[in-house]
């Protein structure tokens, strides 16, 4: 009831907004998607459909002060939700402290899924900005991998969560120049061994924008750096994360670092290159279905079972209203696992965008090496 | 009678090869610039059987500093850029990510426009990047203008062969502007129109960029508003900045 109430409520509250051109005092933006899921395996095809909501509110309540809510609402229906025992859970599985989504299951297929992955005030000055609540802290340099995002690391996956999750936290900074600052977060739990508590320095030289980290992630210290800048005229962007275990919890020390170049030509290709090395990785894990899946549940330790990660994408604009592209991810080791990931965007109306993507995953199951996830995707998305 | 005209004609010839080509094209590029400038606008792309929009507000101090805050569509809005010299970054608000653009991208097109991020963030400058020289003045729907041919510096990063301007002889204002490639063929055409009062100054409010090769498609951009020596100094173009403007 509470789901269909939130939906409800979204609904009335978009003609509010949406004829507004400037913003305001308060301000709502969103989208409206549908994505049809085509699951192929073994000899048989599996059907899912998600509509998907989404609402953000903006509070500009004076020029000191600024509140955000968004919530995320989502329709699961189809054979994975009768099927997967558990899909429910696993829709609702994340790292946050405080519980802030309602579920209800309609019958054995259907689950409705109502979340709020934002909400948090904000005070700031020229100098000064202090967040709390729910947020995203983004730490992350790289397009694909991320080992100085601490807070809240993203899945490639889990493409259809363009805002990707946040933290339940608190955050300062202060900025020191004009792309230089010093911030400290900290997230919220009773349980001191599950915070992640860090301060990151920003620093802009020689054309290059830096970062350092230090502080504790969950059961571990860390260090860290990252960097943005180029080499000639293509993009040159890297981080590295150190973790050291404080307390005897079966875990390792480990190094996760990830590096990329990208660069752009003029006829709108676009290529990305980019490496991650995980020296806590091994070349037997084998990458189960969870890791497809839900962001909510990853943190930087484990952003990849491998040693070593490559990563490729290209993209294309084939006319101003059709884009198409390909990643592929390959892990180097004995079992050649590899990820492709060909997607296509056209858009239809100004407001209204049509994507075709596809994940199709092989890896070697019982010295079988094949296809063991083949995915299609068809999502309609309107923005308002 | 007639020597007095002659004189009159002599004075004005000398009036006229007073200012140099360059001194044309800085009191052009001052008119439409200032030494800061705030603005509002909507970007066109037609083609023949479809339309997209875009609006934007800019903000900009000389060739160095700008900053873009998408407006519309919905799908972009909130989005900014920022330039100082030749860094640019991107400020994507809802994963709270600023990226660092690869400098690679200054020459691609903007949005999938007719226009490139060089267009529109000005990192090339008419006046510096260029030398210039006066050709045949000429007449564009009854006003006359000058004719000048710029010329790339080799060092400059442009990516034409040469661009031939013709400017309004009294309000000093660009009405065509055309552009060729290296082995000197016409890529675009840009059309200035529709002079209003902007803040005080009259300048062209709409620009069509049409493609040579493609005549029946264009970009079009018209000014809603534009204000001048607005005060903005170089730290309003920062990292905070860049998601704070609205």
């Amino acid at each position: 009831m509470k789901v269909i109430g939130i939906l409800f409520l979204s609904f009335i509250a978009i003609p509010l907004f949406a004829q507004e051109e400037e913003p305001k005092k308060l301000a709502l933006k969103g989208y409206l998607k549908d994505m049809s899921t085509f699951n192929y395996f073994d000899d048989n095809l599996w059907y899912d459909n998600l509509v998907h909501n989404r609402l953000n509110l903006a509070w500009y309540a004076n020029p000191h002060f600024n509140a955000y809510l968004e919530v995320r609402n989502r329709i699961f229906m189809g054979d994975q939700v009768r099927n997967v025992p558990g899909y429910a859970m696993q829709v609702d599985t994340n790292n946050d402290y405080f519980d802030l989504s309602v579920q209800h299951e309609a019958g054995k297929s259907t689950i409705f899924q109502s979340m709020i992955d934002r909400a948090y005030v904000e005070w700031y000055n020229d100098k000064w900005e202090v967040r709390a609540g729910r947020q995203r802290i983004n730490w992350g340099v790289n397009l694909v991998w991320n080992p100085n995002d601490l807070f809240n690391v993203y899945s490639f996956f889990d493409f259809d969560y363009e805002e990707r999750p946040g933290s339940d936290a608190i955050r300062i900074k202060r900025y020191t120049g004009f792309a230089s600052s010093v911030e400290l977060a900290a997230t919220l739990n009773d349980d001191f061994d599950k915070t992640v508590m860090a301060g990151m320095w920003k620093v802009n030289k020689w054309g290059y924008d830096f970062q350092f980290l230090a502080g504790k992630a969950r059961e571990d210290v860390t260090l860290g750096m990252g960097w943005a800048g180029n080499i000639k005229k293509a993009g040159f962007k890297g981080e590295l994360t150190w973790f050291e275990p404080y307390r005897d919890n079966g875990s390792v020390q480990a190094l996760l670092a990830s590096i990329s170049v990208d660069y752009s030509f003029e006829s709108s290709l676009y290529l990305n290159g980019s490496l991650l090395f995980n020296s806590d990785g091994s070349d037997t894990q084998f990458l189960n279905s969870a890791g497809f899946g839900n962001s909510g549940q990853l943190t930087v330790r484990n952003l990849s079972p491998f040693k070593y990660s490559t990563f490729f994408q290209t993209s294309y604009k084939f006319h101003p209203l059709i884009t198409g592209g390909l990643a592929i991810i390959y892990y180097p080791s004995s079992r050649n696992a590899l990820f492709l990931n060909p997607n296509a965007t056209f858009s239809l109306k100004p407001n209204l965008d049509l994507d075709l993507i596809g994940q199709i995953y092989y890896d070697k199951l019982l010295d079988d090496y094949r296809a063991l996830a083949k995915l299609g995707y068809v999502r309609l998305k309107w923005s308002f | 009678m007639k020597t007095l005209l002659m004189i009159g004609f002599c004075i004005a010839v000398t009036v006229g090869n007073a200012q140099t080509a360059k001194e044309v094209m800085q009191k052009v590029d001052d008119k439409v610039r200032g030494t800061s400038n705030k603005s509002e606008m909507t970007m066109t792309i037609v083609r023949p059987d479809w339309q997209r929009e875009v609006t934007m507000k800019g903000w900009s101090l000389g060739t160095e500093y700008s900053l873009i805050l998408i407006t519309g569509p919905a799908r972009d809005k909130g989005q900014a850029f920022l330039k100082r010299d030749n860094e640019m970054w991107n400020w994507q608000p809802s994963i709270d990510r600023v990226v660092k653009l690869p400098p690679s991208m200054m020459l691609q097109s903007w949005m999938g426009s007719d226009f490139t991020n060089d267009d529109l963030v000005k990192e090339s400058s008419v006046v510096t990047d260029y030398t210039h020289e006066f050709d045949q003045d000429s007449v564009i729907s009854g006003t006359r203008v000058y004719k000048i041919i710029l010329t790339p510096k080799p060092d400059a990063a442009v990516v034409w062969g040469k661009v031939i301007c013709y400017i309004d002889k009294k309000e000093f204002n660009q009405l065509l502007v055309k552009y060729y490639d290296e082995d000197d063929i016409l890529v675009n055409t840009l059309v200035l129109s529709n002079v209003r009062n902007l803040d005080g100054r009259m300048l062209p409010t709409r620009l069509e960029m049409i493609p040579a090769e493609n005549p029946k498609q264009k970009t079009v951009i018209e000014y809603k508003s534009q204000e001048f020596n607005i005060g903005l100094k170089e730290d309003f173009f920062s990292m905070q900045n860049m998601k704070r403007v609205r």
